[in-house]
């Protein structure tokens, strides 16, 4: 059977009333199906690269209760943060993984996500691991050129935010103004600052789905923010996120030897 | 628009000399929001305290600042003087000029301004402080005591006597502590145990205590009134009910040679054993470590066989016991150096050089040697006699400054008992200062010089070796042109430091108590509050805070006892509620809490709880964390891990955090207009 | 010239490194009078975005101190705030912040000397450094400047 027989088949017995793939339109983008009777725009290829499972966070798209998705491997592990972060209870979710038209897997519970990630893991985008370790040999100095060069350019628009799966806060804290944490002004200091905050609440939580950059449109490489953090815990604290159901945080639990060699 | 009052306070001298308050008071009423600010010699006095009253009413304020001295040392008077006059005692808060300005820094401009900008940054905290008003939490009527020492024993004995349950919890088989080791005590020479064992059996006896020996503590959870104790039963292998203490088993256990604890290591003891003959309970245990029953997979099995009550049960385990309680006493007392730490006198290794406990073990009448005078290398009387005291104490070279505070007196104690018992003995005592200062102190020194001809050298003994079975014993005399000196002695008694337990910083830690660099428990205040502890509700008593004497120890035990009695003659106590809380908003949100309950698993006293948010119809909104008031302790470690910063404390808010910070820096021009 | 005077802040818990500041102030000790210690429960509740909003606002240094580790009066704030911290410095080395500028520290309620001399030590080295502008230059830069709110 093709995942697209399988689509339909599942759309017409009503077992999902919602599907959400990728179509082609110029650009890929993505496609929400009521019915089985589009199913054929729908397609999957290498470019399909978008994180669909954003989508399952917002409260319009919760209200079809059943929904099938198409998923990328780091989508997966989104699901499997989410999840462990009580999301989706009262939702039930079909995630597809395609590698080829027929050839997929169908997920019956997120217990299957977990062992299929556990089986399959593999590391993040090398392209990214080559820019971090790039910046990584940079002086403070330059570093802080870098940043500062690249985050001049935010414009605010929090396309990243909406884009990241794991910022589903009803009221983002960047929005607070009573404090003031945020100015919010969009000079660089007001975007830095954005930055660090955003980074810091995807520590522990970030999947390297590199969501936030391709939805950046001021092309600011933030997933290196995201991903050298991560890639930082998982040395130091040996935790993944995105790879239990069970809730694994980096940030919410210890052990008695954490390295703090740099606290005097 | 707030209207702030700002009282600065000289404290005398101790900010007056340093700090320029009066300009202090004159910037600080520049201040946005200041409407009243003034300096007074003493803040904390009757008329300052008045001051402050008289201007909170009579200036309509809505915040106060006084600064003065540590939070920590006055900010429960100046929270007391504006509730007096109806300001809400949280709108009250205390900038920290002495010990962390006057005290610190020297006279000079920086100074000055460093203690207005400490002002500046609490004003505009307390602008946005809120009233808040005091959790009611009930109170569980019975104490733990920890220890079952001279202290523990005290405590444990006034807080039953006062009507309250006590629970005694004393990690060996046996109630006495060191007291019970002792032979005579100074400066009266009554015998330790003719005078302790009375109190051991009224304890043993007393409705309302609960004696728990041969068990450690395990956990703590909780607070003041409503403490969760667990504590670990130690297996004693035997069972209590059952056992009549005859004694049959500890005579005939195979196992004789293991060192005694009771008797300091000079004498020795069975595997199955009773400490001492007076213990309270009388009845024995199995020291695993050493009872060939466990050492060789079930053999032997002597004690079981001979038991006429058959109360002998090698496979007893560890049992954990809990406990509710309102109030604990931390009595875990003290030990003392051995021999072994003094690589100048031998490492330990010359039998004939003991330390004090030794002695007391040598000169008792229920010591190994009933009380003669026998060296232990050979059973000899010593004919020479060296006391060293302050072996390990004062000296920073070993690491121990303070002074140990009981070596004087019963290092003199020791002469003289040495001396009533071998009269033809020649006693020496090398001593750097005596400390007698108690009452009949110095006169019982006196008599151990006058009366009983000890000789006492000042000076320190720099090495002792031995040659032809004597112990060389080499020193200055100080007062003798620093003359050096060199005894032949039979035996050599070293007052070593008296040091806390051992395990006494892992205790501290489980009770979440500070303690001090050398691990001796620390008290709320050095002068005004030595019993408590900055922990609510755990009361110290004894050595486990500093070295003291047996009449010292009893005080603060029935000391401690009364703050626990104190405690208990409430119904319902007051908690501070300095807590946190998940914020509320108005529909559609209702919480910005988003339910990702990420914060649960940082909470150290689970207080975070999930709560339904339903619509009038009984459908679920959302779910959001709620933070259980009886719980929360108010540490706030889920406020900042809180990504939407949904979560609040009150007493250290996002806003009043906020602008404390932001109000440091953004002061620099107005302080140079002014 | 007058020489160049560093503000620096200190977050400090309750029942550690305050306690440790006062006794300090007991002991007399004497300490350089550059810095200025904000109180929190527990280095638990210590939020990293103040640590920004003090650099936003001109400080030139920063000190965090806290219990030691098993020391927190409750428990395990510090070990969580341990965590925060060695997470936020990889993220702020990485991002080329200053980290001269910043300090952690355990200080107990026992080391009244070690707080002393650190904040000594501290207030040396960052007059060394000179101001820091970095970071508040950054309200110069980017496409709002015309949005200076202050």
């Amino acid at each position: 059977m093709t995942v697209l027989a399988r689509v339909s088949e599942l759309l017409d017995s009503q077992q999902i009333n919602l599907f959400i793939g990728y179509t082609q339109k110029g650009s890929i983008c993505p496609l929400f199906l009521k019915e089985s009777d589009q199913v054929d725009k729908l397609i999957f290829n290498e470019d399909c690269l978008q994180n669909l499972v954003p989508y399952l966070n917002k409260h319009e798209v919760q209200s079809f209760g059943k929904i099938g998705i198409f998923c990328t491997f780091s989508a997966l592990r989104s699901l499997l943060q989410l999840k462990s972060e009580k999301r989706f209870s009262n939702l039930s979710i079909i995630p597809f993984l395609v590698i080829s038209d027929d050839e997929f897997v169908e997920f019956g519970s997120y217990e299957e996500i977990e062992s299929y990630i556990e089986k399959n893991f593999k590391k993040g985008d090398d392209n990214v691991q080559e820019m971090i370790d790039k910046i990584n040999l940079m002086s403070t100095e330059e570093k802080w050129e870098f940043w500062t060069n690249e985050l001049t350019g935010c414009i605010k628009c929090y396309a990243c935010r909406s884009a990241c799966p794991m910022c589903y806060c009803d009221k983002c804290s960047v929005e607070i103004n009573n404090p003031q944490w945020v100015p919010t002004a969009s000079h660089s200091q007001g975007n830095l600052e954005w930055h660090v905050m955003r980074a810091m609440h995807l520590a522990g939580r970030c999947v390297n789905c590199n969501e936030c950059f391709r939805a950046c449109p001021m092309d600011i490489p933030l997933n290196l923010l995201t991903s050298k953090i991560n890639a930082d815990m998982e040395v130091a604290f040996g935790q993944i996120p995105g790879t239990k159901l069970k809730l694994d945080y980096a940030m919410s639990c210890y052990k008695f030897d954490d390295k703090d060699n740099f606290i005097r | 628009m707030s209207r702030i009052g700002v009282f600065v306070c000289h404290c005398g001298e101790n900010i007056g000399a340093t700090v320029d308050c009066k300009k202090v008071a004159e910037l600080s009423a520049g201040l946005h929001g200041v409407v009243h600010s003034v300096d007074y010699k003493y803040m904390c006095s009757d008329p300052g305290q008045t001051m402050i009253k008289d201007a909170i009413k009579e200036k309509k304020l809505d915040g106060i600042v006084v600064a003065a001295c540590s939070p920590r040392m006055h900010e429960p008077t100046f929270r007391k003087a504006a509730q007096e006059s109806g300001l809400n005692a949280f709108l009250c808060e205390m900038a920290n000029l002495r010990e962390h300005c006057s005290w610190v820094h020297l006279k000079d401009d920086s100074t000055t301004e460093k203690a207005f900008e400490l002002i500046h940054m609490l004003v505009e905290k307390v602008k946005k402080n809120k009233p808040l008003f005091p959790i009611k939490v009930p109170v569980t009527k019975t104490a733990l005591v920890l220890g079952g020492g001279i202290a523990g024993i005290q405590s444990a004995l006034d807080i039953a006597n006062s009507g309250h349950q006590v629970i005694l919890v004393e990690k060996d088989p046996s109630i006495g502590g060191h007291m019970a080791q002792l032979s005579e005590t100074f400066p009266t020479l009554d015998c330790s145990q003719c005078i302790l064992t009375p109190r051991m059996v009224e304890v043993a006896q007393h409705p309302n205590i609960k004696l728990i020996t041969y068990a450690e503590l395990e956990a703590v959870e909780g607070f003041v009134g409503n403490f969760k104790v667990k504590i670990r039963q130690k297996a004693k292998s035997v069972d209590e009910k059952i056992c009549n203490g005859c004694g049959d088993c500890t005579t005939k256990c195979p196992i004789k040679k293991i060192p005694d604890e009771f008797n300091a290591g000079m004498g020795y003891r069975a595997a199955i054993y009773v400490p001492f003959p007076q213990a309270v309970p009388n009845k024995p245990v199995i020291d695993r470590a050493h009872c060939t029953w466990y050492l060789k997979g079930g053999k032997c099995g002597l004690c079981e066989k001979v038991c006429p009550t058959g109360a002998i049960n090698y496979q007893q385990e560890d049992e954990i016991l809990t406990f509710e309680v309102g109030a604990i006493v931390a009595a875990t007392g003290f030990d003392i150096k051995g021999t072994d730490f003094f690589p100048e006198y031998g490492y330990g290794k010359y039998k004939n050089v003991i330390n004090g406990l030794q002695f007391e073990r040598l000169a008792s009448a229920s010591g190994p040697t009933l009380g003669e005078m026998k060296r232990p290398s050979d059973g000899k009387t010593p004919e020479t006699i060296v006391f060293i005291a302050c072996a390990g104490s004062r000296d920073s070279a070993k690491g121990i400054d303070y002074c140990s505070k009981i070596c004087c007196m019963y290092t003199a104690k020791h002469a003289m008992l040495y001396k009533h018992k071998v009269h033809s003995g020649k006693a020496y005592v090398f001593y750097m200062d005596i400390r007698a200062g108690g009452k009949n102190y110095e006169e019982f020194v006196r008599r151990a010089i006058e009366e009983d001809d000890v000789s006492y050298v000042r000076g320190r003994v720099s090495k002792i070796y031995e040659r032809n079975g004597k112990l060389i014993v080499k020193g200055v005399d100080t007062l003798l042109n620093s003359m050096p000196m060199e005894i032949e002695a039979d035996m050599v008694v070293l007052a070593t430091a008296v040091v806390a337990n051992h395990d006494s910083e892992q205790i501290a830690q489980k009770m979440h108590i500070s303690y001090d660099a050398y691990h001796f428990f620390a008290e709320a205040h050095p002068k005004l509050k030595p019993v408590e502890t900055n922990t609510a509700g755990i009361m110290l008593a004894g050595a486990c805070q500093a070295p003291k004497d047996i009449p010292e120890s009893v005080s603060q035990g029935s000391g401690a006892a009364s703050k626990v009695s104190c405690l208990f003659s409430q119904d319902v106590l007051t908690r501070e509620p300095l807590i946190a809380e998940v914020n509320r908003s108005a529909p559609p949100l209702y919480s910005t809490c988003v339910g990702c309950f990420l914060c649960q698993s940082v909470c150290p006293y689970m207080a975070i709880e999930t709560e339904e948010i339903r619509m009038r119809d009984g459908s679920l909104i959302k779910e959001v964390a709620r933070i259980n008031p009886g719980l929360c302790q108010g540490c706030g470690t889920c406020v900042a891990l809180c990504r939407s910063k949904s979560i609040d404390i009150h007493g250290y808010t996002h806003q009043q955090i906020f602008s404390e910070v932001v109000a440091l820096f953004n002061r620099r021009e107005e302080y140079e207009t002014v | 010239m007058k020489q160049f005077e560093p503000k620096i802040i200190a977050f400090v818990c309750n029942w550690c490194t305050y306690a440790g500041a006062d006794l300090a102030g007991t002991s007399r000790l004497k300490y350089a009078p550059n810095v200025r210690i904000v109180r929190f429960p527990c280095t638990g509740r210590i939020d990293y975005q103040l640590i920004l909003k003090a650099f936003e606002n001109g400080a030139d240094g920063i000190i965090v101190s806290g219990c030691h580790p098993n020391d927190c009066h409750y428990t395990s704030g510090n070990f969580y705030a341990r965590r925060r911290w060695i997470v936020f410095k990889s993220l702020i080395d990485f991002m080329g912040f200053d980290n001269r500028r910043m300090y952690f520290s355990w200080i107990s309620a026992a080391e009244g000397a070690k707080f002393a001399s650190f904040i000594n030590e501290v207030t040396d080295s960052i007059r060394k450094l000179g101001p820091y502008t970095d970071y508040s230059n950054l309200r110069k830069i980017g496409v709002g400047s015309i949005g200076e709110e202050l």
